[in-house]
């Protein structure tokens, strides 16, 4: 219905209207690359992620209203994405920390059986793997830019750094992941 | 021979081929490294598009609003009444000892102010003591005591 429009034009005509079908229409545009974002920093919880991804409809939803365009909007929503996965993570430390033995006893239940382990061991299994034995930095910043596409310039926006530690960080993640992978023997 | 591989990596973050000249001054480490950083950005996409789901999201303020409202509602009342009912329970604790000092200390200063004012306003205790104080006339006497000079 909106797809013809630009992501500033559809925010100016939420802005104006509120219309429940312009923000879905934009919503549902990056939803993917959100959906990407989020799932990364959740280390793969799909659970969490419909959580996240609830929190960061709604806040987007409130903040829409006085969007004032300093930032291109994907990178908004990316920095976003982030800042919620993050909060929800520090989130769940904390409850995890309160209820231990609860979080003990559910995650005893989700054992996977080694027929399972055995059936994962999948070339993209072993990449999602590597990628969560990162840190949350380092895989933001590979996220970003080699699946995301985002120039290192507003990579620096998202992740609040400047242009050379972007690089110099992104370099040594690579070269991290790599280092995973020659000891995992997938690839 | 980092600088061999951040130079590569230089080109894959700018989208473009990397030049034989720095593949071939690269040693059998980096070679591999990078061998392994390009099938990792290679395979992340479609490793992401196997666990992402591509369904619709249909966002409902409305629905939210209510179960925001029904979630939080009593969370930040009671928060709120917490913080209220510690900070009086604190100016209590700290509020009566301390009136009871000031009152204590008040009542001591005049108590002592009327003291000294009693004392100080009246000059019959001097007079007193000098009417007690008889100045005998041998105090002044050179003759040895008790020996009378008559």
């Amino acid at each position: 219905m909106f797809d013809n429009l630009s992501d500033e034009a559809c925010i100016k005509r939420f802005q104006e209207t509120k219309e429940e079908a312009v923000f879905n229409c934009l919503l549902n545009r990056h939803r993917i690359a959100m959906r990407r974002m989020i799932y990364s920093i959740l280390k793969g919880s799909r659970e969490d992620m419909e959580d996240v991804e609830q929190e960061v409809s709604l806040a987007l939803y409130k903040n829409l209203a006085s969007f004032s365009f300093r930032s291109s909007y994907s990178t908004y929503l990316y920095r976003l994405c982030r800042n919620k996965a993050i909060d929800f993570i520090r989130r769940k430390e904390k409850q995890r920390k309160i209820f231990h033995k609860t979080i003990l006893f559910n995650d005893g239940k989700q054992q996977e059986t080694p027929d399972e382990i055995a059936e994962k061991k999948t070339i993209h299994d072993g990449i999602m793997e590597t990628l969560f034995q990162l840190p949350e930095g380092e895989r933001t910043l590979i996220v970003l830019k080699d699946i995301e596409q985002q120039s290192l310039s507003d990579i620096g926006e998202i992740v609040h750094m400047p242009l050379g530690t972007v690089k110099s960080r992104l370099h040594r993640a690579r070269l991290h992941a790599s280092e995973i992978l020659k000891k995992k023997e997938i690839i | 021979m980092k600088k061999l591989l951040n130079a590569a990596q230089d080109f894959m973050d700018r989208n473009k081929e990397i030049p034989e000249s720095i593949l071939q001054k690269m040693d059998d480490d980096d070679t591999a490294s990078l061998q392994k950083m390009i099938t990792f950005k290679e395979n992340l996409k479609d490793a992401f598009d196997r666990e992402i789901s591509t369904a619709p999201i249909y966002f409902n303020p409305a629905s939210v609003r209510e179960k925001k409202t029904a979630s939080a509602g009593p969370a930040h009342f009671s928060r709120f009444y917490f913080l209220l009912s510690t900070a009086a329970v604190l100016s209590i604790a700290v509020g009566l000892p301390l009136s009871h000092s000031l009152k204590s200390r008040k009542l001591i200063r005049e108590e002592t102010r009327s003291f000294v004012t009693t004392i100080t306003d009246s000059t019959s205790w001097m007079e007193n003591t000098l009417d007690d104080t008889t100045i005998s006339p041998n105090w002044f006497s050179t003759e040895p005591l008790g020996i009378s000079s008559n």
